[in-house]
């Protein structure tokens, strides 16, 4: 029994390791001041500093990407949460004609692979001359189908007593989305909010071809320049730009780690 | 009599003009709060679809797009019969091939340890999903110097008879970086979603098969394994999708001081860089476009095949 219990930590422990080691590895590269010294440990304090920071931060466009990354991520999210959920409600609680044309059309485009539109959204944003601005940034990735998906599932298990007893106050059918049914939805929309912001914080491909000049890149879109072009070719210096840039990732994430792994349970419960 | 049926029926048309009232109110309601969402996912998702294969029957090059002419099934005949494309979708089956079997049982395995009595549970479990929510970008810049030559884990590797080389830029080991790489970043999630699929297998199954005398590798096998049938369906369905999508981690891997996407040779080429460096590139749009259309068709029939078959399970 108890050597299986340590053999039990053993494996998880060596995983976590795993797991840890990049991030341990490129926080300690950030602070070595010559990239010839990044593979041999040493114990003279000289060989560290801030300089690589110091560096990212005064030769690169790095605040505005934190700019661009903290509004575009920012209004995506917010507009996500309001459009998905205005349709969530719709599809699950009121009835119009074609709400079951809409629910299908919600699923087909729920499976369509995002890979496919690359090329006609840049394509329309080149023609309407909105490469590098934030509408090109931002108003494309305002709604998502799973978002969508995911409040409907939510609104069609909502108790129907307190719209009723809010008709009965008088209470429009708008008034009631907005002061009853969204409040209480706050832990479809948490979960909701958390993959989104993430999604997007992380997203790569999209920004990568909408922002050109250095100072509309996202975050991702800049660490890349930094650590695959002629920009510095220094690892050390690089390792800096991703601990920059990986931080605020981190940070959301231990805030919410009880909501990411809520949410990831319940996609395994539904299998 | 007569009285009485004219009455009734003047209350029936009361009745329907309010109901109508009501009911076109109702459907105000609804299309208001479907309008945003309508809109936008009819112009970037649906329109683009459409737009997109419009495109892939044209020879459109975003250099000179006024010169785009129809050209039939030219794209896709010629993609066809094009080896480098051919090559990245060999890669990414063989990325299939090899990531999936492997990420799954190490996800099922680290569950079943994560699910025993142990110290530290949330400690594991909040570690072992970092990768999953870290920028690709940030882990495949990250990895490209960690199994550089001389690098730390290039090192360790040397213990095992690998040589010292910079595994991004030798033909034999950068491909098998990527599959490091995929199966780091998710066996995290899918390690969650198996402990979710643990937890809802009931305790008193276990119970029962230890007093009937099974060892607790008979339990695993006997109980857990095929219990958990449809989260490893899942697993594997989910893992899936990822791999024929994965692009970030070996573009940035390959590009590593400035070479071609997909190097060394076209090693480390998946589809989907494939479609972004025709497109991006070279501006080949027409033909990136065909190329997009080939992977959509691969990849949206896995995704249907996973709809149909959670939903006839959750059904049945």
């Amino acid at each position: 029994m108890n050597t299986k219990r340590i053999l039990f930590y053993l494996v998880l422990g060596l995983t976590a390791f795993v797991m840890l080691l990049p991030f341990i590895w490129t926080l300690y590269a950030s602070f070595v001041k010559q990239d010839l010294n990044v593979d041999t440990f040493s114990f003279d304090l000289a060989q560290y500093g801030i300089d690589n920071f110091v560096y990212i931060i005064t030769q690169s466009h790095i605040a505005d990407w934190y700019k661009n990354s903290i509004f575009v991520t920012g209004v995506i999210t917010i507009c996500n949460l309001l459009f998905n959920s205005m349709a969530g409600y719709a599809l699950a609680r009121v009835r119009f004609p074609g709400k079951n044309i809409m629910f299908f059309f919600t699923l087909g485009i729920m499976m369509v692979p995002v890979q496919i539109l690359l090329i006609p959204i840049f394509v329309m944003m080149a023609k309407m001359g909105l490469i590098n601005t934030y509408f090109a940034l931002i108003v494309p990735f305002m709604v998502n189908p799973f978002g969508v998906f995911l409040m409907r599932q939510f609104f069609v298990g909502f108790p129907s007593e307190l719209e009723e007893a809010a008709k009965m106050d008088g209470l429009s059918r708008i008034a009631i989305f907005f002061k009853i049914a969204l409040p209480l939805a706050k832990p479809a929309l948490i979960a909701q909010a958390i993959f989104i912001f993430v999604w997007n914080w992380n997203s790569f491909p999209f920004p990568s071809i909408l922002a050109t000049q250095p100072d509309m890149f996202t975050l991702p879109v800049g660490i890349y320049q930094i650590t695959n072009t002629a920009y510095t070719s220094s690892i050390t210096k690089s390792m800096a730009g991703v601990v920059l840039m990986t931080i605020p990732t981190l940070i959301f994430f231990m805030v919410f780690q009880k909501h990411f792994m809520k949410s990831s349970m319940n996609t395994g419960v539904k299998g | 009599m007569q009285n009485v049926s004219t009455q009734t029926q003047a209350t029936k048309v009361k009745g329907k003009q309010k109901i109508s009232r009501t009911k076109l109110k109702e459907i105000g309601t609804g299309v208001f709060l479907m309008a945003p969402f309508l809109l936008i996912a009819g112009i970037f998702i649906f329109y683009p679809i459409l737009y997109s294969l419009q495109i892939s029957f044209q020879n459109f090059s975003y250099l000179n797009p006024s010169a785009a002419e129809w050209v039939g099934l030219e794209n896709y005949k010629k993609l066809l019969q094009d080896t480098t494309f051919l090559t990245a979708i060999w890669n990414t089956v063989k990325l299939l091939i090899i990531v999936l079997p492997i990420q799954t049982l190490i996800s099922l395995v680290l569950a079943n340890l994560l699910n025993s009595k142990i110290k530290g549970k949330s400690f594991f479990r909040i570690v072992f999903y970092l990768p999953y929510i870290t920028s690709p970008i940030a882990v495949g810049a990250v990895m490209v110097y960690l199994f550089n030559q001389d690098g730390l884990v290039t090192r360790f590797f040397t213990l095992f008879g690998l040589e010292n080389v910079a595994w991004y830029t030798d033909g034999d080991y950068a491909f098998y970086l990527i599959v490091l790489i995929i199966i780091w970043t998710q066996i995290g999630f899918y390690t969650v979603i198996y402990l979710s699929g643990l937890q809802s297998i009931p305790e008193d199954l276990y119970e029962a098969a230890r007093i009937d005398g099974a060892s607790k590798l008979q339990q695993f096998l006997r109980i857990t394994v095929p219990l958990l049938k449809p989260t490893t369906f899942l697993v594997l369905f989910m893992g899936g999708l990822a791999t024929l999508q994965i692009f970030e981690q070996p573009y940035v891997v390959s590009t590593t001081g400035g070479a071609l996407p997909g190097s060394p040779g076209d090693s480390t080429l998946t589809m989907v860089m494939y479609l972004y460096t025709q497109a991006f590139k070279y501006f080949e749009m027409g033909y990136a476009s065909a190329a997009a259309f080939i992977i959509f068709v691969m990849i949206f029939s896995l995704t249907v095949l996973q709809y149909l078959f959670f939903e006839r399970k959750n059904k049945g």
